[in-house]
């Protein structure tokens, strides 16, 4: 693989009133990395993950994408440079239908009917022919959870940033998001946010662990999960 | 007329058409854009004020029937603009409108002196403009259009305008904007501006609004400050609310009801009519809290076993009631 960074940020610090989120983050991402961001409540890495998304205002720092700096970019215009985002709570379109919801992010960049196709390819992906024609907001989380991936999917992204993509999900369901994570990542770069540890040593290559707003460590997966420091972080331990 | 026994004649049915496409201007913007316009009487007044100043000067009725269109929607454009791309938020936008729709009434209200004047019309302060030229055939200009053929008109040109949001709905264009309403953030995380989309919507409602104003004028020959009063602007919502946000329809039964309603009312002195809406508005609330229209589709499709549309699954949420749904899952900032 090439030296090829795609994401950058650069001393990346969010504030908010006297609390310090993100405390002058430094972070570099290859082209077809799949990295996880790890780290206990309130480390900052979904405060990080928001930034990247355009949907907070880092306190200073620059966050670059290709070269391009999209430091106080609108979540829209970081979505237009080809980036899909999944984000916590599962964001759907409730009210309209499963079909409906992935149909428009593919309409977004494509004619209707190239749209139409692409919606029921990613139905077949994500198994939710079944659910086509229902609405979202009867689903369940993990439904929701994978509908909204759906979403994402059918924005051809380039980058893909998933957060906290396991929350809520059934054993088969998981199994059935580290597949479509692996798939994803054939041809695709991922940021994965994400607590649950099992899943994590399922996808993960590179970890970066996050601690109070810091980079604590950035390893491969194996060594990150035999350090006693990131073990002590889970834990509680007092260092 | 068909209606005659119900003690309507076209006079009233033609202002009830012109209401039921003010109230159309609303229930799309609000119940399909999410946008909750408290001032849509801004629009009709400007549509009403600006065919009136435009017929004055023109002499001739058509271009200013257009610019009673153009020129609400472009205000709608550029209002709506500032209020979108500053990101403001359902309450403030709601409080902004309706101060734009009063700024406009007390404006409109002291233009009385002679320094008011645009081009040969005079504002006329509280008096309002008469006197200006009304719509005639376009190959005939002595051959007005007043009376039953007005009526016919106006009717037509509801139903054109009818016809033709629906057909947007549909549109790629109407389904985003659906997608916006149900949720912005997921609409600007898969690309879409919607800051602009949101803008074009209160175009289009500002233009339908104006082109009620405009009906409006040549209905009544006069245009008075009152069209942009706080009365007017409550009225349609609760012309919207009565009759169904969400549908196309229901708004324009809805300003049907309450517009023949209030006609009823204005014969007799027993009760102040304001009092009578407002009942009508809290039992609507009450009883029916997805307005009059959902219902009865409701009913209708059930008997026949048809499937449900489109427009009647909608229906079904009210944009006001956006439902914040958090279920299990961490929470984590």
């Amino acid at each position: 693989m090439s030296n090829n960074i795609v994401v950058e940020a650069r001393d990346l610090t969010v504030r908010f009133d006297g609390v310090v989120a993100l405390d002058n983050v430094n972070l570099k991402l290859q082209r077809n990395e799949l990295r996880c961001l790890i780290g206990p409540n309130g480390a900052g890495k979904s405060t990080f993950f928001k930034c990247l998304a355009g949907m907070q205002l880092p306190t200073s720092g620059e966050m670059i994408v290709e070269g391009e700096a999209t430091t106080g970019y609108d979540p829209f215009r970081v979505a237009r440079l080809g980036i899909g985002i999944k984000t916590q709570v599962p964001s759907v379109m409730d009210g309209l239908s499963v079909h409906e919801n992935i149909w428009l992010a593919a309409r977004r960049t494509q004619s209707t009917r190239k749209a139409n196709g692409i919606v029921d390819d990613i139905l077949g992906r994500l198994k939710l022919g079944d659910l086509a024609r229902q609405d979202v907001s009867t689903l369940a989380h993990g439904q929701r959870q994978i509908v909204e991936l759906g979403i994402v999917l059918a924005g051809d992204p380039w980058l893909v940033l998933l957060d906290e993509p396991a929350a809520g999900l059934t054993g088969d369901e998981v199994e059935r998001m580290v597949n479509v994570i692996k798939e994803i990542n054939d041809y695709a770069t991922l940021i994965v946010v994400e607590h649950d540890m099992h899943f994590i040593r399922q996808i993960a290559k590179m970890v970066t662990v996050f601690h109070q707003g810091r980079v604590l460590i950035e390893e491969d997966v194996d060594t990150v999960l035999s350090d006693p420091i990131v073990r002590d972080v889970y834990l509680g331990k007092r260092r | 007329m068909a209606l005659l026994p119900l003690g309507v004649d076209t006079f009233t049915l033609t202002v009830l058409c012109i209401y039921a496409l003010l109230g159309l201007s609303l229930g799309f913007i609000w119940g399909f854009g999410g946008i909750l316009c408290f001032g849509q009487a801004a629009f009709f007044g400007l549509g009403a004020y600006a065919y009136a100043i435009a017929a004055i000067n023109f002499g001739t009725p058509w271009a200013p029937f257009f610019i009673a269109i153009i020129f609400p929607a472009l205000i709608a454009a550029v209002f709506g603009g500032m209020l979108f791309f500053g990101r403001l938020n359902d309450v403030y936008l709601a409080v902004l409108t309706l101060v734009f729709t009063l700024i406009l009434y007390k404006f409109m209200n002291v233009t009385a002196g002679e320094n008011y004047i645009i081009g040969k019309a005079r504002l006329g302060g509280y008096n309002g403009i008469p006197g200006f030229e009304t719509l005639s055939l376009p190959w005939d200009p002595s051959e007005y259009i007043y009376g039953d053929s007005l009526f016919y008109f106006s009717l037509s040109l509801l139903l054109l305008v009818f016809l033709g949001l629906r057909w947007l709905l549909k549109s790629p264009f109407g389904r985003v904007m659906i997608g916006v309403r149900e949720n912005e953030l997921r609409a600007e995380l898969m690309g879409y501006d919607v800051r602009l989309i949101k803008t074009a919507v209160f175009a289009i409602g500002g233009g339908v609004a104006g082109l009620a104003g405009c009906l409006y004028a040549n209905w009544a020959e006069i245009v008075t400050p009152n069209l942009f009063s706080l009365g007017q602007s409550a009225e349609v919502i609760i012309w919207v609310i009565v009759g169904g946000a969400g549908t196309l329809f229901g708004p324009i039964l809805g300003a049907a009801i309450m517009g023949y309603m209030k006609f009823l009312l204005g014969q007799q002195s027993l009760i102040d009519n304001t009092l009578v809406m407002g009942a009508v508005l809290v039992l609507a609330v009450l009883l029916l809290p997805r307005g009059i229209f959902p219902v009865i589709a409701d009913r209708f499709t059930r008997k026949t076993g048809r499937e449900r549309t489109t427009r009647s699954r909608s229906s079904r949420k009210r944009p006001t009631r956006k439902r914040h749904r958090r279920r299990e899952g961490s929470n984590e900032q």
